[in-house]
């Protein structure tokens, strides 16, 4: 890498000023807490039975779950986008691409400036704003993706959506995060039977692909008995930091409990409050022996905090029912030709201003109630993290139209949906997971 | 673009520098320190697309230099200019009614917003019985919903030799370890560059806190100052 990107990466000891709590967060009409939940309902001992204690070691994988780690885009390394001098002007790039659409109210420095008056054709001509134009100029550098008409395609830069996020090539996984086993920038996994499809995907963000920091996210999906699947998506708390260990404990730990749960019960519902308790003890039972924490929650949630979306999902011929809980801003949709529909989680988005006071595992939730949904054929179940729960918003915009244009009335391929899942769009750089499951009709 | 989208979240700051007439033989290290800041930015696209930065001057009254920006947009920062006295409740009262402002702008446009951050730095003690401490209580107040959070700086006349300054410096901050003096014996200049240096990296680094979904507001003391809560 050349000397892009490198201002502000050696940071020393950063002095944390408190946030959680007191600090950039804020919701309507009400001050920040400490995050809701307890933390003393977590067993703070082994003290679940080892029928429902599954295997915890990295090196075991559930049978079905194929992680394929997928290489970034080659790097651009002649790709001029971040250094080339921007600050010529070109009036007549405003407004001829969709990422200058924007226009937005002009946004000078006032008071000394020199700029012509209100009404002023040049004025009005400057007005879509330089980083719209600088984004127009960034899109129109990117290669197409290119159809070989063999099968191949050549891709080497993401979906934009809107404004794009600048192109730059990932850097290494800072040591401080290289702790447990090696963890793939992207893990994709896919199958489907007569009367199901799903496709997953878990991609690291822009914004730790370009900090170094490992992806956060993560998922298991597994087919617990005939025509009964349960999917766990989580994603760490980044304030802890080691979460992408408590990611991948929660998600792993809540499907297999959940697998043994219906082959010691022969398919009874799950009791979602005693699999998310256990997830939580494993949490903690991993921090201790992988990091060394003390063995409580309050020592584990520090390291390794991780939001949870979980659903039990059974299929027949009328499509699917799903049994759905979480905990954290992780959420669930519905994809109907109506668009989305919240299932579980995900943001108020009507706050006053945003708050960052998620909670996540091993904190508990005071109450626990599964959300259910029918999913007929022809309807998408959608478990997704924040990351991809934020730009969707509420699927009324352009992510949405790009996730129902791509995933309603057809199933893509595996790769087809992680190149999705991975769109560009400005300030949008977290992980992102998501699951998608498709019921089929039944012949 | 539809209304529908929503663009991300940002994070408002706001540089509130004195201009009193003391200021007079620095104002230009404050300056160079403002370019090197827009010239960081570029580097850092990314952390720059999530922060949006406006810098007010303040003296008698309060001169808005530079409305809440997008940095990208920004080709040149204006340049402060020592003038008049040193009216705290001036620099409070404006961001009281500037702040809600620009909070519903940026909404509508369609971001989310986090708290803002305001930092303030000061060379000398306000104007006296201009009722500034009523003004501060307004402006940080829980019940003020923008409330942002204030760090606060002294330099020049308000370094660590100065005891009483030292307790203004803490009262503006919003928390006693938001509160920074320039170290005795430093020389003016260097302790604003050192100030500028540390507003830099803290608007780096909070466009990507952001990124991250962090919720604090990290920041760097500057070199050779301590906190004022120290100086007793």
């Amino acid at each position: 890498m050349g000397k892009r990107f490198r201002a502000g990466r050696e940071s020393k000891s950063w002095f944390r000023l408190p946030g959680q709590g007191d600090g950039l967060g804020l919701s309507e009409g009400e001050e920040d807490g400490p995050p809701s939940g307890s933390l003393s309902d977590v067993p703070d001992g082994p003290g679940v039975p080892s029928a429902v204690a599954p295997q915890l070691e990295f090196t075991e994988r559930p049978a079905n779950e194929l992680e394929r780690g997928v290489t970034s885009p080659a790097p651009e390394m002649s790709d001029p986008v971040v250094e080339t001098d921007e600050r010529d002007t070109a009036p007549e790039m405003a407004g001829d691409t969709e990422a200058a659409e924007g226009g937005g109210p002009a946004r000078r420095p006032s008071g000394g400036q020199t700029s012509p008056p209100a009404g002023d054709p040049d004025r009005i001509a400057r007005d879509a704003s330089m980083a719209e134009r600088k984004a127009a100029r960034d899109l129109e550098r990117r290669a197409p993706a290119r159809q070989l008409g063999d099968g191949r395609w050549w891709v080497e830069h993401p979906v934009v959506v809107g404004a794009p996020i600048p192109v730059f090539e990932s850097i290494p996984t800072a040591a401080l995060h290289r702790v447990g086993p090696y963890r793939p920038d992207t893990v994709i996994d896919a199958w489907g039977e007569s009367h199901y499809a799903i496709r997953a995907a878990s991609l690291r963000g822009y914004g730790h692909r370009h900090d170094g920091r490992p992806r956060q996210d993560d998922m298991s999906v597994t087919m617990i008995g005939e025509g009964r699947m349960v999917v766990a998506v989580t994603d760490g708390v980044s304030s802890a930091d080691q979460s992408h260990l408590g990611a991948t404990v929660a998600a792993r730990w809540v499907t297999q409990a959940a697998e043994n749960h219906y082959r010691e019960t022969t398919g009874t519902r799950i009791d979602w409050a005693e699999v998310v308790r256990s997830a939580a003890w494993a949490m903690v039972e991993q921090a201790s022996s992988a990091l060394g924490t003390e063995r409580t929650a309050e020592a584990a949630e520090r390291v390794v905090a991780s939001t949870l979306v979980a659903a039990d999902i059974t299929f027949d011929a009328t499509g699917a029912e799903a049994e759905i809980v979480g905990v954290g801003d992780s959420g669930a949709w519905v994809l109907s030709p109506e668009g989305f529909e919240s299932a579980v989680g995900g943001k108020d988005s009507e706050a006053a201003v945003v708050s960052h006071s998620v909670s996540g595992l091993p904190r508990l939730p005071s109450e626990l109630s599964p959300t259910r949904c029918l999913i007929k054929p022809g309807h998408v179940l959608l478990l997704g993290t924040d990351g991809f729960g934020d730009p969707l918003g509420t699927g009324n915009g352009e992510v949405g139209r790009l996730f129902s244009d791509s995933l309603l009335g057809r199933i893509p391929a595996p790769l087809e949906f992680a190149h999705l899942l991975d769109f560009s769009r400005e300030t949008f750089d977290d992980d992102r997971t998501l699951v998608a499951v498709w019921p089929l009709e039944q012949e | 673009m539809s209304t529908e989208d929503s663009l991300g979240q940002v994070l408002p700051i706001y540089f509130v520098a004195d201009e009193s007439g003391s200021m007079h033989s620095y104002i230009g290290e404050l300056n160079d320190g403002l370019n090197t800041l827009l010239d960081e930015l570029s580097k850092e696209t990314m952390a720059a697309s999530k922060v949006r930065f406006s810098i007010l001057g303040f003296s008698d009254n309060v001169l808005c230099h530079l409305d809440l920006a997008d940095l990208r947009d920004v080709e040149t920062m204006p340049a402060l200019a020592a003038r008049g006295s040193t009216s705290y409740a001036a620099a409070f009262n404006d961001l009281h009614q500037r702040i809600p402002a620009d909070v519903a702008r940026l909404k509508s446009e369609g971001y989310k917003v986090n708290r803002p951050a305001v930092f303030f730095l000061t060379d000398g003690m306000p104007n006296a019985g201009d009722g500034w401490e009523a003004a501060h209580t307004a402006l940080v107040d829980s019940s003020f919903r923008e409330h942002p959070n204030v760090l606060s700086f002294g330099v020049g006349a308000a370094n660590a030799e100065n005891t009483v300054s030292a307790k203004n410096i803490v009262a503006v901050a919003t928390k006693e370890h938001f509160a920074f003096v320039a170290a005795s014996g430093t020389d003016t200049g260097t302790a604003l560059a050192e100030f500028s240096k540390s507003l830099t990296q803290s608007v780096v680094s909070s466009g990507q806190a952001l990124a991250d979904g962090g919720g604090e507001l990290p920041f760097e003391p500057p070199e050779n100052f301590v906190m004022a809560v120290d100086i007793l």
